[in-house]
């Protein structure tokens, strides 16, 4: 079970994410931001850390704070979140530390953010789901 | 048609109000163009958006609508400033994402045997590519210049002439703007690409006008056929594509605050006259000075470019700006008598002849309305109509409008090929990255053609001149 799957759509991607559990959930969502970026593969010697904390009134606003955070350190601070370890997870905490190497090689296409549209996090099979859009 | 879609004439459609939708929707397209408009979900997010409140008359979709978040792109929806709201997702991420067409006094003939060199200048000197920073680092005092004055800094600062600002809307700067309601990290995204073009859709084109339909109006924009021109389109970059997602977060709040019940959440917003209201405009207005700024700074690059390219004299080279146009915005306006404001995502101010707020060299034509098409095909110039002002708040298209997803493009187009396509075309071509090329396939978008003559058809604009590419630089 690869977690997560991108979805076609006309102007921007949706990303399909899944997880038996939330830190699993979440760990998948930033793996499939860095499958958007084209930069599932990317190592090196770490170059950027962050500690994240967020807390939010709904699972659907954490999985975007949650994406939008790992953007701007792709996108700000220039390295790409590899390494993650989530420290605790629930519908309306996360807790993770997030490592990588300098962004130095090509991105395959930039995501401006994640989107709210039509996003919500339910249950199937057993396993936490939602489909959100990411603008590129 | 379904049940949803009522045919009014031969180019507009309306989707008339149910449930919970406050006005209607209006969609200018022509009837082959509705299936597709449907089957996208562009109704459906037509309708959420006549939710919003104090929107007035009806929510419309211009011929290149597709599918968006919250609003459709070539979305329009105007509310009354003392009722209504404000909705960072009725104008996007890309705050002030706009086009620039910048004229030159030289035939593209001339200057045929030489493009290669221009584009290699060109590249060299306008940073592109996925979250590029370029050559300026924007500290923090200057930052706060940047987002409160716009095009009008860059040209203080020495980036371009002060006739640009002429040509400018509002002289190059958008009112309103407050930079402290930009946060400390869309200050930090957007350090150091000013002067930078991105990537995605964004581009710039050196292009040759093909036609000049109305020859009169054509002189007054200083365009005449066989000229060389160069086409910009590109926005606020990583500034403002925080201040949406930081000023989305904000409204999420906001909306159970003000009892205002939607059914997207990516249309979360908050009354006009509200502290979270009046925070994003300024933040909004903000980044759209950053974006105007950044297309200044490139009109600048694009002079250095020519003049060490083609080793010729600012005077010899003619280079002026013909307009810039913010397609994704809201601003304060008044219609009818009403003081409204127009949310435009994905769609052009197309003011008329007579205008106030059409610079003073434009007015007794109307402003020029820039229509880029996708990579390839032809660009237009139109000019807005007085009927546009009475149906669709002096609102025209914004371009091409997509209609094949990324990942079908990249099933269809291969990169290789396309480069080869574009050069067997005659066009000189400057990317990144060929599999972002094939994203922007031609073939991933409607015809610019089709979407400029509905509008045409329909009464909107008129068509002024039409421009094909030479050379693109694609991020």
């Amino acid at each position: 079970m690869e977690g997560f799957s991108l979805v076609p759509h006309t102007a921007d991607i949706g990303l399909a994410i899944s997880g038996a559990t939330w830190e699993e959930f979440f760990l998948n969502a930033a793996r499939g931001l860095l499958e958007v970026y084209g930069a599932s593969s990317a190592t090196g010697d770490s170059a950027g850390r962050a500690a994240v904390v967020l807390e939010a009134p709904t699972p659907e606003d954490l999985l975007v704070d949650w994406i939008n955070e790992l953007i701007f350190v792709v996108s700000s601070e220039r390295w790409l979140p590899t390494d993650i370890r989530v420290k605790e997870a629930g519908p309306s905490v996360l807790r993770a530390q997030a490592e990588g190497p300098r962004l130095d090689a090509r991105l395959a296409r930039e995501v401006k953010a994640a989107t709210y549209h039509g996003l919500r996090v339910g249950k199937k099979s057993g396993l936490w789901t939602a489909t959100v859009i990411l603008d590129i | 048609m379904s049940h949803r879609v009522r045919k009014i004439d031969a180019w507009r459609f309306e989707i008339p109000k149910t449930g919970g939708m406050l006005v209607p929707g209006l969609v200018y397209a022509s009837e082959r163009m509705i299936p597709k408009i449907e089957q996208e979900r562009v109704a459906e997010q037509i309708e959420n958006s006549a939710h919003l409140p104090g929107v007035v008359d009806a929510v419309l979709a211009m011929p290149d609508c597709h599918w968006g978040y919250g609003m459709p792109i070539g979305g329009v929806a105007a509310m009354d400033v003392d009722q209504g709201v404000i909705s960072p997702g009725a104008v996007g991420y890309d705050i002030s994402c706009g086009v620039r067409l910048v004229r030159s006094d030289l035939k593209a003939e001339a200057v045929k045997a030489r493009v290669e060199k221009l584009m290699d200048a060109l590249d060299a000197r306008v940073a592109s590519g996925v979250g590029k920073g370029g050559p300026l680092r924007v500290g923090k005092d200057e930052m706060g210049r940047v987002l409160s004055r716009g095009a009008r800094w860059a040209v203080e600062k020495g980036f371009g002439d002060r006739e640009d600002l002429e040509a400018a809307e509002e002289e190059g700067r958008v009112p309103g703007a407050d930079p402290d309601a930009v946060s400390r990290r869309a200050q930090e995204r957007g350090s150091d690409q000013v002067g930078t073009l991105g990537s995605g859709n964004h581009f710039l084109e050196l292009q040759e006008v093909e036609e000049v339909f109305d020859p009169g109006i054509g002189a007054v924009f200083g365009l005449f056929p066989g000229q060389l021109v160069v086409l910009l389109h590109t926005g606020s970059r990583g500034l403002g594509y925080q201040v949406c997602s930081d000023s989305l977060s904000v409204m999420q709040g906001a909306v159970g605050r003000y009892g205002i019940r939607l059914p997207d959440r990516q249309l979360a917003c908050a009354p006009l006259g509200s502290p979270e209201g009046r925070a994003y405009f300024g933040a909004m207005a903000a980044a759209a000075n950053y974006a105007l700024a950044n297309r200044q700074v490139i009109t600048h690059f694009i002079r250095e470019s020519f003049m060490r390219g083609l080793d010729i004299s600012p005077r010899d080279l003619g280079m002026r700006l013909v307009y810039d146009v913010s397609h994704n915005l809201a601003r304060m306006e008044t219609h009818g008598g009403r003081r409204l404001c127009v949310h435009r995502k994905g769609a052009t101010r197309a003011f008329p002849a007579g205008h106030p707020d059409v610079p003073a060299m434009y007015r007794g034509v109307g402003q020029p309305v820039l229509v880029p098409g996708s990579m390839g095909t032809f660009s237009y110039v139109l000019v807005g109509t007085g009927l546009a002002m009475t149906e669709t708040f002096g609102s025209v298209c914004h371009g091409a409008g997509r209609t094949m997803s990324r990942s079908q493009a990249l099933k269809q187009t291969s990169g290789h090929q396309l480069l080869k396509d574009l050069n067997a075309k005659g066009i000189a071509v400057r990317t990144e990255g060929l599999r972002g090329l094939a994203e922007e396939a031609p073939a991933a978008y409607k015809d610019v053609s089709e979407v400029v003559d509905v509008c045409e058809r329909a009464g909107l604009a008129r068509k002024v001149a039409r421009m094909k590419p030479l050379g693109v630089l694609k991020g």
